[in-house]
């Protein structure tokens, strides 16, 4: 159940059964795909040595050139396809879509492909963005998720979403029961439709028996609008949270007199043995394998100072390469996380980021107190102010309604613009707070207490990630079969096994830090496989963007 | 009581194997539980036991119905084997050991009051292959790799059900269906405990393979049937287009005589009246009376606007293109109709850079196949770096290394010509640049990392064989050089004996004399050297 790899060997098949010269034409959305788990140089050492985009018009006729083709359906890239077929470059077609095809676009193109080009035409289903191995997203940050109501879909984006997780479906080799969260409408249609799919299409889901059926699990990011809201202390989600993290790609440009060669970086595990090994830990540990990171790096540049000895400089010449690339590695991340702590230090995130997670986890009587002492601090972003204020309303927000009116009055009096005020009520709305309150005794409500009583226990590891998503807890019930059929019920029978695997989909986008979590929990409990995903990953920026988008629409 | 029942057969399955080598907390059990041994005994038992004996021994409704009730999570179980399973999976990480001892503590009284009833509960156990079982003694170790821990009481100990080794509890907190031969079998109604490795192993469980549906054939023959109705198209176009070719050369030859073009084009195919339509068949923009005016395609005889028309050139003979006599026009769905076939079967001159690719190629797979064996040698050879080892395979690979680095160096030579072949485009640019990356990604991989000879001083053996060698190679230079001044002086006596000019044909063959001398001396010396 490794995603990463699963589209991996989507590509290899692709490229490795055709030898010779070749070019790679992707779409918008594929391109997406690839640039994640594929490199240049490993495209180039399996002889692709062009990639370019069918939408460009611009190409020229190279018939001396085997052509693979690696599409979305949809009709525009369809549509383009058969453009390219009726007056073909290249010499030969490969064409490999990442959804299911229409039988009526087939034929289009089979009617376009006068002069026999075409070779092969299949169905791979990597039809979503892999960004780590056990974290995918379909990446429709850019769709509006809702219809006319904040309970029913866009159209397009519901065909566009069942798509994508379907393709998910069909790349891991699930058939899975599916559950959903009861208060969640859009949760319900999507849970219904893709159970709908899986009939309609049983026999691409015909798999191996399983010992017990997998289980797609459908939340609703309306359950649990903490999570985003919180500062990151892991480094990956931390990279996304205070920088961002776009394709696998972070853009330092803005940071002053930067290296060209650093303007933009890619974060992958799969290329990047360091960040393999430090994605998931926090800012303090990171710090100490950074500096041991350093050492090493200098210890090897010492040796290679002394080059005395033929044997020496032999020595080197072979671990040059692996040199080479270490003092890039190094560089990347010696200036990355330099930057994460400066913006730190800067706007003072360990304070904001110990009252959030105090205003996540615990009651308190001073909360109230401390957020207004944060609002009046000049050195704290006005987003981090707006934050505290969120989450102090997703908490206290049904009992002191008048409380939460006095914070947004002081957010204004410290030069935070109404606009932006707007979206406390926006995040009501959204997450349907005010609808709660009758709920505190279901598991539908936004903190579970009984966790925090027994974090009381335990005690605390780490003021600024005590937080554990709302995602894992659910997980840790469903495990035990402590989850409810009444709240998460199944759209069709019901299994009592523990399941093996589990697929979790959050419709509304997932976090970074979300997918740290079930990766922290695949580790620690190896009989069981969870893979996360959303519509989009998000930070608080783009969350806060996204409720605003939702509720604009009413 | 059916749930203190089940925790005792619990604590019967799983604790009794500690008794072995277990503390004083256990040995107050040793007389109820008895160790896996046992176990298969009392199996032996049920079968005599007569089934009137075990009826009398059921002496509670929830033993006849098979149902419990789980003591943790209240939920209704069937069997007490599923129930065991059912603790063992669902809640055994809150349960720390201790709670698990008092609990058998609490029911070990009720268990001796039934222990009757064990023999009921053989019955619902599934019938398993445990013949494979590795035998439990004092000093196990886990067997999953590098775990090792001690087992007992403190680790656990426990059997797989599927490879029937010793494991600790960490690594056998998995579960599978098995069969009753004890292999994996999802159709099993039964769970076991197995090992991590067991579980992690199982067919299809780390494929890596996404679903994938090839739809080629349906494609190929959704393209043939197409294609046999554009052939009879196809061919029609083509009539038309030789016709009106014939005709309109004959117009050519007779040049001055006036003869409708219009007629012979018309004649060709039947020509749309104008007004039938008022839009382009294919763009379907209005025609006007001055601007956008009709025009006919001329090989279909339909209306198009003046932007869907192109020019058709006319062959005499159509796979000739120096036979052009002409052009007219057509649309651009009859024009692709037609030159179809030619467009199918005209061959690209291949381009310099792909020329030179197929070199790199040639190369690299020379590369490919030689690499594996010589770093086999290197292997072999540093195996041996004791110093006993042949000379044959060192000089082997150093002949391998020397090829290795010859087409190393061909490769590199090759992607420089690329770059610096002219390119007529930026796109041809990119894929030259990109080969020559290529071919660079290529010896990055490959020579870079080319481990090189064993160092001198490891093998002096080694040394006194590269002497050798080096003389070897200095006489075999030296004779060459002397048998070229042999002939050469032998052209000059036979030259001198020709003249007539005695005295230096003297001088010259004494020279020769000593030339012989030397090289017998030198070929003494070979041999000496190579025995």
């Amino acid at each position: 159940m490794d995603i990463v790899k699963i589209l991996q060997t989507y590509v290899q098949k692709m490229i490795n059964n055709t030898p010779g010269m070749k070019i790679l034409l992707l779409d918008d959305n594929t391109t997406q795909y690839i640039s994640l788990i594929a490199t240049q140089s490993t495209l180039l050492s399996k002889e692709v040595f062009l990639i370019d985009k069918i939408e460009n018009t611009s190409r020229e006729k190279m018939k001396h050139l085997k052509c693979i083709c690696f599409l979305r359906p949809s009709s525009k890239s369809v549509q383009l396809m058969i453009d390219e077929l009726r007056n073909p470059c290249y010499g030969s077609y490969y064409l490999y879509f990442s959804n299911i095809l229409t039988k009526s676009q087939i034929e289009r193109m089979a009617e376009a492909d006068q002069q026999e080009t075409v070779r092969e035409l299949q169905e791979f289903y990597g039809d979503f963005c892999a960004i780590n191995s056990n974290f995918y997203s379909l990446n429709l940050q850019n769709y509006q998720i809702f219809g006319d109501s904040l309970s029913t879909w866009n159209n397009e984006t519901f065909k566009r979403t069942v798509e994508g997780l379907r393709a998910v479906l069909l790349a891991l080799k699930k058939r899975p029961m599916i559950r959903y969260e009861k208060n969640s409408a859009l949760g319900k249609r999507l849970a219904s439709e893709i159970n709908y799919q899986i009939q309609q299409e049983s026999q691409l889901f015909d798999f191996r028996r399983y010992d017990t059926p997998p289980i797609l699990l459908i939340l609703d990011r309306k359950n649990d609008p903490v999570s985003p809201l919180l500062n990151q202390w892991t480094y990956q989600a931390m990279v996304h949270e205070l920088i961002g993290i776009n394709n696998g790609r972070v853009d330092l440009s803005k940071i002053s007199d930067i290296k060209p060669d650093l303007k933009e970086i890619v974060l992958s595990a799969d290329q990047d043995v360091f960040f393999k090994n430090n994605m998931y830990l926090n800012f303090g540990d990171l710090g100490v394998n950074i500096k041991n990171y350093v050492n090493e790096f200098q210890n090897r540049h010492h040796n290679s100072d002394n080059i005395e000895s033929i044997s020496d400089m032999k020595k080197f010449v072979e671990e040059y390469p692996e040199f080479k690339r270490l003092s890039g590695n190094v560089s990347k991340h010696v200036t990355l996380v330099s930057e994460l702590s400066r913006l730190v230090s800067q706007n003072s995130l360990l304070e904001v980021s110990e009252l959030e997670q105090n205003l996540a986890c615990v009651n308190n009587n001073n909360d109230l107190k401390e957020v207004q002492n944060l609002i009046k601090r000049s050195n704290i972003t006005n987003e981090s102010k707006i934050k505290l204020v969120l989450l102090y309303t997703i908490r206290y927000g049904r009992q002191n309604i008048n409380e939460v009116k006095e914070l947004v009055q002081l957010l204004l009096q410290n030069g935070i613009s109404e606009e932006q005020t707007r979206t406390i009520e926006q995040l009501i709305k959204y997450a349907e707070l005010n609808e709660r309150q009758n709920e505190e005794t279901t598991t539908s409500t936004i903190f579970d207490k009984g966790k925090n009583v027994f974090k009381g226990l335990k005690g605390v590891e780490n003021v600024y990630t005590q937080y554990t998503s709302k995602v894992a807890d659910i997980i840790q019930s469903l495990l035990k079969g402590k989850l409810k059929d009444q709240f998460y019920p199944y759209i069709e029978g019901s299994i009592r096994d523990r399941p093996q695997d589990i697929v979790v989909f959050i419709i509304g986008g997932a976090t970074y830090g979300e997918a740290r979590d079930i990766a922290k929990l695949n580790e620690e409990i190896p009989n069981v496989r969870i893979i996360i995903g959303g519509t989009s990953i998000h930070n608080t920026k783009s969350f806060i963007s996204f409720v605003k988008n939702a509720t604009s629409v009413l | 009581m059916s749930a203190y029942l089940a925790r005792s057969k619990r604590t019967f399955g799983v604790k009794a194997q500690d008794n072995n080598n277990n503390s004083s907390e256990n040995e107050n059990l040793l007389n109820v539980n008895l160790s896996i041994d046992n176990e298969v005994e009392y199996n032996k038992r049920n079968v005599v036991l007569s089934p009137e004996a075990s009826l009398l021994t059921m002496d509670s409704i929830s033993l006849k119905n098979n149902y419990f009730e789980c003591p943790i999570c209240n939920e209704e179980i069937f069997g007490i084997f599923q129930l065991n399973n059912h603790l063992d999976i669902v809640h055994t990480e809150n349960q720390s050991g201790n709670v698990i001892l008092s609990i058998f503590r609490k029911t070990q009284k009720i268990t001796e009051d039934i222990t009757g009833a064990k023999t009921n509960i053989k019955n619902v156990q599934p019938i398993i292959n445990k013949s494979h079982w590795e035998k439990s003694s004092i000093d196990d170790k886990c067997s999953y790799p590098e775990c090792k821990k001690q087992l007992g009481i403190r680790n656990g100990k426990q059997n797989c059900y599927c490879c029937g080794k010793l494991f600790c509890d960490m690594h056998t907190n998995f579960s599978m269906r098995l069969s009753e031969l004890a292999k994996p079998d999802s159709n099993s109604p039964n769970w076991f405990k197995v090992c991590q490795s067991c579980y992690t192993s199982r067919e299809g469980y780390n494929n890596a393979e996404g679903q994938h549906k090839s739809l080629t054939h349906i494609f190929l023959e959704a393209r043939k049937n197409n294609i046999e109705k554009l052939c009879l198209e196809e061919n029609l176009l083509i009539l038309r287009l030789e016709k009106l070719a014939k005709s309109l050369s004959v117009l050519h030859e007779k040049k001055g005589v006036s003869v409708n073009q219009r007629a012979i084009e018309q004649s060709v195919v039947q020509w749309k009246e104008d007004s039938s339509t008022y839009q382009c068949y294919r763009c379907n923009s209005r025609f006007g009376k001055v601007r956008n005016r009709r025009h006919h395609c001329r090989l279909c005889g339909q209306l198009f606007c003046n932007d869907c028309l192109e020019e058709l050139p006319l062959y005499r003979d159509i796979k000739d293109e120096t036979t052009l006599i002409g052009t007219t026009k057509s649309c651009n769905h009859c024009k692709r109709i037609v030159f179809r076939q030619k467009e199918m079967n005209t061959k690209e001159k291949l381009p310099q850079e792909a020329k030179l690719y197929e070199q790199i190629k040639f190369n690299q797979s020379i590369v490919d196949s030689m690499l594996p064996k010589y770093n086999e040698l290197l292997l072999k050879l540093s195996l041996k770096s004791s110093g006993t080892f042949s000379k044959d395979s060192y000089q082997e690979a150093a002949l391998y290394r020397e090829k290795l680095i010859k087409n190393f160096h061909q490769i590199d030579l090759l992607s420089k010509r690329i770059l610096k072949l002219p390119a007529n485009s930026k796109y041809h640019r990119t894929l030259q640049t990109n080969i020559a990356k290529g071919s660079i990604i290529f010896l990055q991989n490959n020579m870079i990392t080319l481990k090189m000879l064993p160092e001198k001083d490891e093998i002096n053996v080694i040394n006194e064989d590269i002497e050798k060698t080096k003389r070897i190679k200095e006489i075999n230079v030296a004779m060459e050089a002397l048998n070229d001044q042999y002939s050469m002086l032998q052209g000059y006596y036979q030259d001198a004996l020709f003249n007539r000019k005695f005295d230096n044909a003297k001088i010259l063959e004494e020279s020769i004399q000593d030339i012989t001398l030397e090289i017998e001396k030198l070929k003494v010396e070979l041999e000496e050297i190579n025995f």
